[in-house]
């Protein structure tokens, strides 16, 4: 979860400069990790308005909480955990959905080497997960996202949403279940 | 086809293609030979093309992002907070001590 092309090293002295109390370090923070934080919460919440506040009230806690961070994880690992719990929050607060997947799709999406009709595949494919997604409950949601797009670890999704590793595993298979029949339908 | 085995082959399958979790050699001996199992099996096998797709789906945070976060932070340092609320609540109970000496001055007059 580190950002592309720069040295964890930076990223520790920008920490150590922004937990002084440094704001230019910390835009800097923010900068080289808006859109992992805001990737993360656009699939957390399934729409770009929401997630835009999601990832933004994560960045001010993260500021807010810079003198607690004791360093043990990487501070990626740390602002994530961060905008899950705020993301959790944030849904719980509001039951706004995602209504129209076309406004969920990234700025760019990068096709590569496919042939049209394979991207278009793909696309319909990738707007078939979006709305799937859309009707799991929210704590499946968060599972799927977490493992199969975000690659956490049962630990480290149990110890972030407070539940054992046994329940994370349970309620990932459930989730897994449904997501593959809403998958389905949705094709 | 063996209902018992099918169902025990159902519960395993998610997690051998989405986490990768290999099959026992009986349940593997069942998926080649039954064929409601294999469908099963290709549905997980479409949700993890679609969860990879839309996992490599670059995301980007709009251009207003890092200038509304900002613009947010105009509060003191973090690493002062913490005496900042220690002398907003010594302020507090001083001016609460000064009203009830105040109050009961006047009550005894």
């Amino acid at each position: 979860m580190t950002s592309p092309g720069v040295e964890g090293s930076e990223i520790e002295s920008l920490v150590d400069a922004a937990r002084n109390g440094d704001v230019g370090a910390f835009e800097r923070l923010v900068e080289l990790h808006q859109h992992e934080v805001f990737g993360l919460a656009v699939r957390l919440v399934g729409d770009r308005e929401m997630a835009a506040d999601v990832a933004q009230e994560a960045m001010i806690k993260a500021w807010r909480a810079l003198p607690k961070f004791r360093g043990d994880a990487a501070f990626s690992t740390w602002v994530h955990r961060i905008t899950v719990n705020t993301a959790w929050t944030m849904r719980s607060r509001s039951k706004r959905n995602a209504a129209d997947p076309l406004d969920e799709i990234g700025d760019v999406a990068d096709t590569g080497r496919l042939t049209p009709e394979h991207a278009g595949e793909m696309a319909m494919l990738r707007d078939a997960l979006r709305r799937a997604l859309d009707r799991l409950p929210e704590m499946h949601r968060t599972l799927v996202v977490l493992k199969d797009v975000e690659g956490w670890s049962h630990n480290e999704i149990a110890a972030t949403l407070g539940i054992s590793e046994t329940a994370a595993k349970v309620r990932l298979h459930r989730a897994h279940v449904r997501l593959r029949e809403y998958l389905k339908e949705e094709m | 086809m063996n209902r018992l085995r099918c169902r025990k082959v159902r519960l395993v399958l998610p997690g051998h293609i989405l986490g990768e979790v290999p099959l026992g050699e009986r349940d593997a001996r069942h998926l080649e030979q039954c064929l409601a199992c294999q469908a099963e099996a290709a549905g997980y096998r479409t949700l993890r093309k679609a969860l990879n797709e839309y996992r490599d789906e670059p995301v980007t945070a709009p251009p207003w992002f890092v200038t509304r976060v900002m613009s947010f932070l105009d509060r003191p340092i973090p690493a002062s907070s913490g005496r900042a609320r220690v002398r907003v609540l010594t302020a507090v109970v001083v001016a609460g001590l000064a009203v009830a000496v105040w109050g009961r001055r006047r009550l005894v007059s």
